[in-house]
Parts: C-alpha cells; sequence; structure tokens
C-alpha cells in the first residue's frame, strides 16, 4: 500500500515538473501557467461562493441527465430487444444520435430549452444511446438455452428477467454507465460553456476565458477532471455496495 | 400420460418427424435410440414445448424435469442457488447432491467445478424439483464409471412411479435404468 502510494506521489510530482519546465520554456501565463500560478487561481476560486454553487449546479444538472439518459437508454435497450418492430422503428433515430457532433446538438437544443437545462439534455443525450446500444447486444447476446431451461421450469416472464438476463448483461451495462458517465460530464460541460447558464462550471471557466484569466481556467479544468474522477470513483462504490448487498 | 400423433417437424426443408406417433405410459422407460441428427433432441423440444409441431399433436399434461445435453448453470449463482431458482426444494437437493457425491459444492460456483461436478449438479437440479416425467438428455456424458453408478442408483430411487425418457449412445446406461428402447431413425 505505502509503495503504491509512494509510486503515485513519485508519478504525480513528475508530471508536475515537465509542466513546470513547459510553463518556463514558453515563458507566458497566457498560453501555460505555472502549477503554483494554477493553484493560486484555484485558491482565489475556492474563497467565492459562487465557485461552490457552480460546482454544485453542474454536478446536479449533469448528474440528472445522466441518470435520466440511463434509464431510458435501459428500457429502450430491453424492449428494443424485445420487439423488433420497436428496434427498427428507433435505430434511426440512435443512429443519428451516435452520428451527429455534440457541439450540432448544443446549438440546436439552445433554441429548444432554457440555458439551464440545456446541459441536462446533452448529457442524457450523450448517454442515452450508448446505454440503450449496450443493453440490446447483451441481451440477444444471451445464449438462448438459458431461457430454455427457465421455460421448462416454468419461471415467471419478470424472474426469466431479473434472476437470469439481468445478471447475464449487468458487467456490460455497469461498464458502460462509467464510461457514458465521463461523456456525460464532458459533453454537460461543453454545453454549459457554449449555452452559459447562469451559475455553472462551463460558464466560470467561459468567463475566465474572455478576462484571459488563464490560471483559472487551467484551475477550473484541473476541478472539472478531478470532479470526473470523483464521480466515477462514486458510482463504483454504488455499484459495488449494490453488488455485494444482491450477493448476500 | 404422454401421448404423440401424427407429428410433422421440419428444419425448413430438412424433414425430421413425418406422421410419428408414439405413445408412453405412467411409469415407463423409454430409451430414445438413433443415429446423430435422427432427431432425437428435436424430439424432446417437441415435448417440451420449445419446439412447435407444424402438424400432429403432444398430449402431455405433466410436469417434466430435465437434465440437458448441456450443463445449463447460471455462473453468477452457486450450485445451491442454480437448484432453488428453478423450484429445486432445498432439503431434496442437499440430499441428492450428497448422494451424488457432490454436498460440499452446495456454496461453490460453477466455475469452480470440474465437468463431471457440473454434470452431476445439473442431474441433481432435475432430480430436486417436482416432476412426473424425467428427461435425460445425455445426462452422463462426463461422468467416471464409480459416479455414473451413484446417479443411476439416485434416479432409481426417486423415479420409481415415474416415467423416464432416456438419450443416450451408451446402451449400458440404458440397461442400468431398465429403459426400453426406441428406435428413431427418419
Amino acid at each position: 500500500m505505502f509503495k503504491k502510494v509512494l509510486k503515485g506521489a513519485a508519478i504525480s510530482a513528475l508530471w508536475l515538473l515537465i509542466w513546470q519546465a513547459a510553463a518556463l520554456i514558453v515563458n507566458s501565463q497566457l498560453l501555460i501557467p505555472t502549477p503554483l500560478e494554477t493553484l493560486k487561481a484555484l485558491l482565489v476560486l475556492g474563497q467565492t461562493g459562487q465557485f461552490y454553487l457552480a460546482v454544485l449546479y453542474s454536478l446536479f444538472r449533469i448528474i440528472i441527465g445522466f441518470v435520466l439518459g440511463v434509464a431510458v437508454g435501459f428500457i429502450g435497450g430491453v424492449i428494443a430487444n424485445q420487439f423488433s418492430l420497436f428496434e427498427s422503428f428507433t435505430r434511426p433515430a440512435l443512429q443519428v444520435i451516435k452520428a451527429v457532433p455534440v457541439a450540432s446538438f448544443i446549438i440546436l437544443a439552445f433554441f429548444w430549452f432554457q440555458s439551464k437545462d440545456l446541459p441536462i439534455f446533452i448529457a442524457f443525450l450523450m448517454v442515452l444511446p450508448m446505454v440503450w446500444s449496450t443493453v440490446q447486444a447483451a441481451l440477444s447476446g444471451i445464449d438462448e438455452k438459458y431461457i430454455e431451461m427457465a421455460k421448462v421450469y416454468k419461471l415467471s416472464p419478470a424472474k426469466i428477467f431479473f434472476k437470469i438476463k439481468l445478471p447475464f448483461i449487468m458487467p456490460q451495462f455497469i461498464t458502460t454507465s462509467m464510461t457514458a458517465l465521463g461523456f456525460a460530464w464532458k459533453s454537460g460541460i461543453a454545453a454549459e460553456v457554449i449555452c452559459r447558464p447562469q451559475t455553472a462550471l462551463g460558464t466560470l471557466l467561459d468567463q475566465n476565458k474572455s478576462y484571459l484569466d488563464i490560471p483559472a481556467v487551467f484551475a477550473l479544468t484541473f476541478v472539472v477532471a478531478i470532479l470526473s474522477i470523483v464521480l466515477e470513483f462514486t458510482l463504483k462504490r454504488i455499484v459495488r455496495r449494490f453488488t455485494n448487498a444482491e450477493n448476500k | 400420460m404422454l401421448k404423440i400423433n401424427d407429428l410433422t417437424f421440419s428444419y425448413g426443408e430438412k424433414e425430421i418427424f413425418n406422421n410419428f406417433s408414439l405413445e408412453i405410459k405412467k411409469g415407463e422407460r423409454i430409451w430414445l435410440s438413433g443415429p446423430s441428427g435422427c432427431g432425437k433432441t428435436t424430439l424432446i423440444k417437441l415435448i417440451l414445448g420449445l419446439l412447435k409441431a407444424q402438424k400432429g399433436q403432444i398430449e402431455a399434461n405433466i410436469t417434466t424435469s430435465v437434465v440437458f445435453q448441456e450443463n445449463r448453470l447460471l455462473p453468477f449463482y452457486t450450485v445451491m442457488q442454480n437448484i432453488t431458482l428453478v423450484g429445486g426444494d432445498e432439503a431434496l437437493a442437499y440430499e441428492n447432491l450428497t448422494a451424488l457425491g457432490i454436498g460440499e459444492t452446495t456454496d461453490l460456483y460453477p466455475a469452480s467445478l470440474s465437468g463431471g461436478m457440473k454434470r452431476r449438479v445439473a442431474i441433481a437440479r432435475a432430480l430436486s424439483v417436482p416432476f412426473d416425467l424425467l428427461i435425460l438428455d445425455e445426462a452422463f456424458n462426463g461422468i467416471d464409471e464409480k459416479n455414473l453408478q451413484s446417479a443411476v442408483d439416485r434416479i432409481n430411487a426417486l423415479t420409481k412411479d415415474k416415467t423416464v425418457i432416456l438419450i443416450t449412445h451408451n446402451p449400458e446406461e440404458a440397461e442400468l435404468l431398465g429403459a426400453k428402447k426406441v428406435e428413431i431413425n427418419n
């Protein structure tokens, strides 16, 4: 454990040194601020209530979009696996969502939603097709022999779904949800930068860019990255707790 | 008990059964014999309702339990959970597992069992649910001689007044179960 911590600290220190060296070589705060300047900017940001509110609002919006995307994607994937007509009907829409760049959706949705709701929609839109396709593919990949066995023993459709199908698709569903969370976070912040809701991390990023306060932009980017890691870690913990409880 | 009347079934162009009839009485033991691909497993699937006949009828108002050709053990459940999931009685399951020499495996997952042990779990599962008809589709594949005898003894003990359908290429297994040969040849 100690060795692991030491190794992590050494790697972090090495990257900080590389960053410091790059900043010294470029010698322009406008292009690459030093780690110390970034830390100072972070401390200044941390002294304002607006910063914490922005973090909370951004987290709240993007988590809402993520949860909605997972829920609708899961249900959609299950229905699409069950009814081929529904699958055929929804396939073009999913393909369009996957193919269209997120920036186009942000610009389009800017006219449909209030700026505070747009990040929710964008996060939802990023998560939806990922979860949908994964659930649908995972369900159709289950060996039919297990389902036959369940039918022979007259297990109810609900029991077949919850006791057989769901455990089979769970690993893929969890992995995709983890990846989708990262996408939701990044696209949600991008949406905030473009549509500038009143209180949001993306809005702060855009404001500081306008003021050419690049150390603050670096500090906010650092916060966004850390929050992404924290979100992923939290989701992993929730999933682990849930699956442990299931196995007890 | 089980009546098959004028059954016709084909996979696309390939005809498997054409006006096939068979009657199995309560307590009878039948050994379905025939070359590979003649339709033995297809017949079992038709009896189980997993396939639908193009013509003819299958009258089978009975509770059936099966040892499939493959183990079909769910990898995320323990041996006991695999049995109770399909309605197996826990006490009977333990007795069956013990009789089959794998009583200590109840809390183990299928991945940690050998091929022969998995096969015996599949047999124990089939014997732990209530049934009138027991179908054994290549049930003893991969089981060594000593364990084969234990499995047959347990099956014989639990199927005294029940109907048994056996599919096997090994006449010795049919003999041990006292099953009457029914030749299927298309």
